[in-house]
Order: structure tokens, then C-alpha cells, then sequence
């Protein structure tokens, strides 16, 4: 659409004759156009349940525009109407692509920017108050994120015998469970995994890397999550039809 | 809407008579209502730009500025109908402008999650 940048006398031949020539067209073009996007969106089952308002509106914008051409309100306003139909199915395609990229969002596994440790003590499984704060912060998340599920794999060093250390390992993921749930996150949406010492991030030689390895991981991801993948091709609002 | 090249060969006044009696049969709205489209054109692109349409979906955002201009423009000279029209193109082209820089948004933030995500598993 050409937009006018002249003054008043421009303005309004511009207008007149981009009127003029909506109403000398003898097929309304966008009508159609916007009858074909409707009846498109509202077949994909994706749409009509992330925007159910702007089909809605989509639909009465087309009857008008139907109802108008019926009752020869003029080509303007039966195109205008139209475009208005065209426009709220687009937002449409835009609503359901939101909510696929939400979903996505929600169920990549994601690192939680070093908030995801809990370290424990040489041969115990009790909460320090040093790890507080990150299990503040994981329920924080946890509770804001409600479809987000975690699971929490506990680790031990190599002291002691292994069979102990996977018990070891099994209590230190049941306290950072039970700091979760006692802060309000809900028992059924977190799973534990006995990782005992087969899995260690440092070496064992040293006290440091010895601390590094007692520890509990809380890994975010939907795993276990309904029984179909919510995945799909990221960045692709396959969509929308632009 | 496109201009036909086939009218081209109109002298421009004629054009424009002709269209202006054409306006006035094709107009239908009373003049409030165009009065109440013009404030609701702004307050969408002013939301448009809250949701951050300047920099995910400008050209929506500029499609509405220019029709919300075009409608002031048509009130001031008396084309009731057509700053109506412009302005409930406005309004909608704004919350397109909206809804395309929230998906936008989301886009580039799964785009970073996916880019971060760390191995949790060593």
C-alpha cells in the first residue's frame, strides 16, 4: 500500500484512487485470499487451540465483509474488512507458533547456570547450609515452572566400598528430594538416580576433586513427561504461512 | 490493494471526483466510531512497542505507525470513513507487530537454551 508523505490535495487523490480502484475490481481478490487463510488456520488443529479468539474474530470479520458485499456496502469496506479477517488469522499462526516455542522452551533440558550441584560432606548425605541457596533457587525455578520435572542423580567419591557409595549416593539424591518437596515442589515431579561412584567430574586423588564428587546433580529436563515427544525442528514456525 | 495501472490514464481530478462520490456511496459508519478506532490504534502500537516490536518486528510496528498517521491525516480532512478503516488496520496490524515479537522473543530464547545447554552427564 503506497503511503502518502504529501500534503492534503496528494493525499487525497492517493486515497481516492487506491478506493477507486478497490471498488472497480470486479473479483475481490482479498476477500478470497482472506476466506483461503481462514479456512486453512482453522483446520490446523495447532491454531485453533492457541488462538481460538482471533479465528473467532477472524470468522465474524469474513461474515461481515460476506454480508457487506451481499448488501453492496462497497468494495472499500468489504476489502477493508477482509484485511482485517487476513490480519487476525496471522496472529493466529503467531499464537500458535508461541506456543510451540514455549513448549519447546519448557521442555529442553537446560544447565542451570551452576545451580545445579548440591556437595555434601566426606561420607554423609545431610544438606549443608552452604547449599541452601541453591536449593532455594532450584525450587524457585521448579515452582515457577510448573510442567518442569528434575531429576536429581546423587554421586560419591571413591572412598569406601562402591556398594556403600551407591547407597550413599541414593540418600544424598533423596535429601536434595526432600529439601525440594519440604519447599513446597511436589514429590511425584522429581525422580532420583543412585549414581554411586562410577560417575565422577574430578579426580579422587585430590580432597578437592574428591569434594567435587560428592555431590548431587539436578538435571531439568521432561523426561518421563506424558508418553509422546514435545520436540520438534527448533526456530521453524512451520506455521505461518509468510 | 494495489492501484490498477489500468486507471492511470485518468486525469487525476477527474480521478478524484470520481472517487470522492464513490467514497461518500461506499460510506457507512458513523463518524463516533472512527473517533473510537483512533485511540485504540494506539494504545496496540504503544503495546507493540512494550513487547519489543521495534527490534523483532518492525515492520509490522511501521505498517501500523503509517496507517495511524494516514487516519489522522483522513480525519483532519474530513474522510471520516477512511481514518476509521485506517485506523482498525492499525490497531490489528499492531497486535500482529506484537504477536510476531513474541515469537520472535521465544524463538531466540530457545535458540540460546539449546546453544547452552550444558552436558549435565559426564
Amino acid at each position: 500500500m503506497p503511503v502518502a508523505k504529501f500534503a492534503f490535495p496528494a493525499l487525497s487523490i492517493s486515497l481516492a484512487a487506491l478506493l477507486l480502484a478497490a471498488c472497480a475490481t470486479s473479483e475481490n481478490a482479498q476477500l478470497q485470499q482472506a476466506h483461503a487463510a481462514y479456512e486453512a488456520a482453522s483446520k490446523d488443529p495447532a491454531i485453533t487451540a492457541a488462538a481460538p479468539g482471533d479465528l473467532q474474530q477472524a470468522a465474524a470479520y469474513l461474515k461481515s465483509a460476506d454480508e457487506g458485499k451481499a448488501s453492496g456496502v462497497g468494495q472499500a469496506e468489504v476489502t477493508h474488512r477482509a484485511y482485517l479477517a487476513y490480519q487476525h488469522v496471522q496472529i493466529a499462526y503467531q499464537m500458535a507458533a508461541l506456543e510451540r516455542l514455549t513448549a519447546e522452551f519448557r521442555s529442553t533440558p537446560r544447565a542451570l547456570a551452576g545451580a545445579g550441584n548440591v556437595f555434601f560432606e566426606t561420607g554423609q548425605a545431610t544438606i549443608t547450609p552452604g547449599a541452601k541457596p541453591t536449593i532455594d533457587r532450584l525450587a524457585e525455578f521448579l515452582k515457577q515452572n510448573p510442567e518442569q520435572r528434575v531429576r536429581i542423580e546423587g554421586h560419591a567419591d571413591s572412598t569406601g566400598n562402591p556398594q556403600n557409595n551407591v547407597a550413599l549416593s541414593e540418600r544424598r539424591a533423596d535429601a536434595v528430594k526432600q529439601a525440594l518437596v519440604s519447599r513446597g515442589v511436589e514429590a511425584s515431579r522429581i525422580e532420583t538416580h543412585a549414581g554411586g561412584e562410577t560417575s565422577p567430574v574430578a579426580t579422587n586423588d585430590t580432597a578437592q576433586g574428591r569434594q567435587m564428587n560428592r555431590r548431587a546433580t539436578v538435571v531439568v529436563s521432561n523426561f518421563a513427561v506424558g508418553a509422546g515427544s514435545t520436540s520438534s525442528p527448533p526456530g521453524k514456525p512451520a506455521t505461518d504461512p509468510k | 490493494m494495489r492501484v490498477n495501472t489500468a486507471h492511470r490514464h485518468y486525469r487525476a481530478g477527474a480521478a478524484a471526483v470520481a472517487a470522492l462520490g464513490l467514497l461518500a456511496a461506499c460510506g457507512t459508519s458513523p463518524q463516533s466510531s472512527q473517533s473510537a478506532a483512533m485511540p485504540l490504534a494506539k494504545q496496540a502500537i504503544d503495546t507493540a512497542i512494550r513487547d519489543g516490536a521495534e527490534q523483532r518486528a518492525p515492520g509490522d510496528l511501521a505498517t501500523a505507525q503509517q496507517k495511524l498517521a494516514l487516519a489522522q491525516k483522513s480525519a483532519d480532512n474530513g474522510l471520516f470513513d477512511d481514518a476509521r478503516r485506517f485506523a482498525e488496520q492499525a490497531e490489528v496490524d499492531a497486535r500482529l507487530a506484537s504477536a510476531r515479537s513474541r515469537t520472535v522473543q521465544a524463538s531466540n530464547a530457545l535458540s540460546q537454551l539449546q546453544g547452552n545447554t550444558a552436558p549435565q552427564r559426564q
